[in-house]
């Protein structure tokens, strides 16, 4: 007899786990399989966080987080991406994590089906099984990883509830094209879907972004998520946000009124600072990043690695197909061979097989060495 | 300047060893515009030099260095310049501004001792008819240099792997 519940046991053991535990206990080697920024949290931040200690800002913020943030963010929102949202609007979550947890568990009612195009974040899968939803993958390695709207709506069945966007993508780093994002919100309304976008790395878009959210009457259709973690490199201050209208927000809040009571408090402060003052230091690090994914792409089609250029976030998805050898082999040969650690694409959902994921958020002479090791195997082993 | 030239100046000052191969990658343009863009910048005088930034805190027998202010009574016609091509002209002096405030230069300056810092200033900066008082701070430590922080300091460390 097991404590356990069955909910926790439905969650299957994650096959790749022997692999991270094999990187982690690594030692010496390069690591491309970083999930995070390498830049610290902008000085300007860190020293508003000290300030806030200083005066001693350290009880509780009400439930939904600090009204001064809520506005800021909704200044900042609409600065950035032309999106609509009020504070009374926005909740403040420990990170987008929270925010799709509630999300999931104020939508999804059993045998719910969640629309999710793959290769995509980890943690959507699980959560949605948690609720007793059930995740139904949209393969889009044929398209580029762009899903497209009728691929969608060919899905679409009487138990769909809801579409899960996350562009810029983990782990592909594609967008959207704008077109493609009116057909999948006119599918949303022609069959009454919820879409759920989780923008994280919105804010570190190469090109233009156009956000979903940000086309006009859609409001009681999207949820909208995106936190400080990427783009301001503040993935250790766990603060998210999710933006929809009053009545979801007011549902939501009841679930995270007792799960979180409320977001890390000297983090809210400090995620004030970041909507208001960073837009420089923002564009710095998004150059670096646009810099450092324009040469590991280049150096992986050099040697025939098939790489799409992002069009933002951290990471380039690369084709090892020519190698014939699954994404899990290939990641330990190469950190045995090479001493160079990557995420097999798999880890993103079945469509990720074939592929690894590089962080570029690595030293740029590290960059140069991981990618160069790569070419070297590429050479041995074809 | 262009886009283009910005974007390599940028890189460049981050790390002057960047490859032409390296910064044409990074920048989508070819190696061939990365070295004509180079070029050029160099004939124009926008680049002066690749240099290196040391952190010399702790090098023993390393030269030392000075913050030197100069108050100046500049010449008519010339002005400033002409006085401080007699005072950049020496080698010890590595930096030369002139500035707003209660001085008009702020130098620095290299020696080998602090002897040899007093001995420059008293003899070859003090004497010069236009300057009329100079008061010299002796650098202890380095903290930053051009954005370079010269002492890493400790942060916690990523994640080596993460989805």
């Amino acid at each position: 007899m097991t404590f356990l519940s069955d909910r926790v046991n439905r969650i299957p053991p994650s096959g790749i786990r022997v692999f991270f535990d094999l990187v982690l206990s690594s030692k010496g080697i390069i690591s491309l399989g970083v999930g995070e920024p390498d830049f610290l949290t902008p000085w300007n931040i860190r020293d508003e966080a000290i300030y806030r200690v200083e005066k001693g800002f350290t009880t509780y913020t009400s439930n939904k987080g600090l009204e001064e943030l809520r506005g800021a963010i909704s200044h900042y929102l609409k600065q950035q991406f032309s999106i609509a949202y009020d504070k009374h609007e926005i909740l403040i979550t420990s990170g987008v994590s929270e925010a799709v947890d509630l999300v999931f568990r104020s939508f999804i009612n059993p045998n719910d089906e969640i629309i999710l195009p793959e290769p995509s974040y980890v943690c959507y899968r699980p959560l949605i099984d948690l609720c007793d939803g059930k995740a139904v993958p949209l393969d889009t390695s044929l398209t580029d990883f762009i899903p497209r709207a009728s691929d969608i709506e060919a899905l679409v069945t009487k138990n769909t509830k809801a579409i899960l966007l996350s562009y810029p993508n983990n782990p592909t780093g594609q967008s959207i094209p704008p077109s493609e994002v009116s057909k999948i919100a006119d599918i949303a309304v022609k069959h009454n879907l919820l879409i759920i976008t989780d923008e994280i790395y919105a804010d570190l878009s190469f090109d233009s972004f156009q956000s979903i959210a940000s086309i006009p009457n859609m409001k009681n259709h999207i949820i909208y998520l995106n936190g400080f973690s990427k783009a301001h490199s503040m993935t250790g201050w766990r603060i998210g946000y999710v933006c929809a209208n009053e009545e979801y927000i007011e549902a939501m809040n009841k679930i995270h009124q007792y799960s979180a009571l409320c977001a890390p408090t000297l983090s809210q402060y400090a995620a004030v600072e970041a909507c208001q003052n960073s837009s420089d230091e923002v564009q710095k690090m998004r150059q670096s990043y646009l810099e450092r994914a324009r040469y590991f792409t280049k150096m992986m089609n050099d040697v025939g690695l098939t790489t799409i250029m992002p069009s933002g976030g951290l990471y380039c998805f690369t084709s090892i197909q020519s190698l014939s050898m699954s994404s899990l082999s290939f990641a330990e040969k190469l950190l045995k061979e090479y001493q160079v650690a990557v995420v097999p694409g798999n880890v993103f959902g079945e469509s990720g097989e074939g592929y690894f994921r590089a962080c570029i958020a690595t030293d740029f002479n590290e960059l140069k060495i991981a990618a160069k090791k790569i070419q070297e195997f590429v050479t041995e082993h074809d | 300047m262009n886009l283009i030239q910005n974007q390599i100046l940028e890189l460049l000052k981050k790390n002057a060893r960047y490859s032409n191969g390296d910064i044409s990658n990074m920048l989508n343009v070819s190696e061939s515009v990365v070295e004509t863009e180079i070029q050029g910048l160099i004939e124009h005088g926008i680049i002066r030099q690749f240099t290196t930034i040391i952190n010399d805190n702790n090098i023993d027998d390393y030269p030392i260095r000075a913050l030197v202010e100069l108050s100046i009574r500049p010449e008519k016609g010339t002005g400033y310049d002409a006085i401080a091509q007699r005072i950049f002209s020496y080698d010890n002096v590595v930096s030369h501004y002139l500035v707003s405030g209660k001085y008009d230069f702020l130098l620095v300056v290299e020696g080998s001792d602090h002897k040899d810092i007093a001995h420059f200033v008293f003899d070859k900066l003090a004497t010069i008819e236009n300057v009329k008082s100079t008061t010299t701070h002796f650098i202890f430590k380095s903290y930053k240099e051009h954005g370079v922080l010269m002492e890493e300091a400790a942060s916690s460390s990523r994640l080596a792997i993460l989805p």
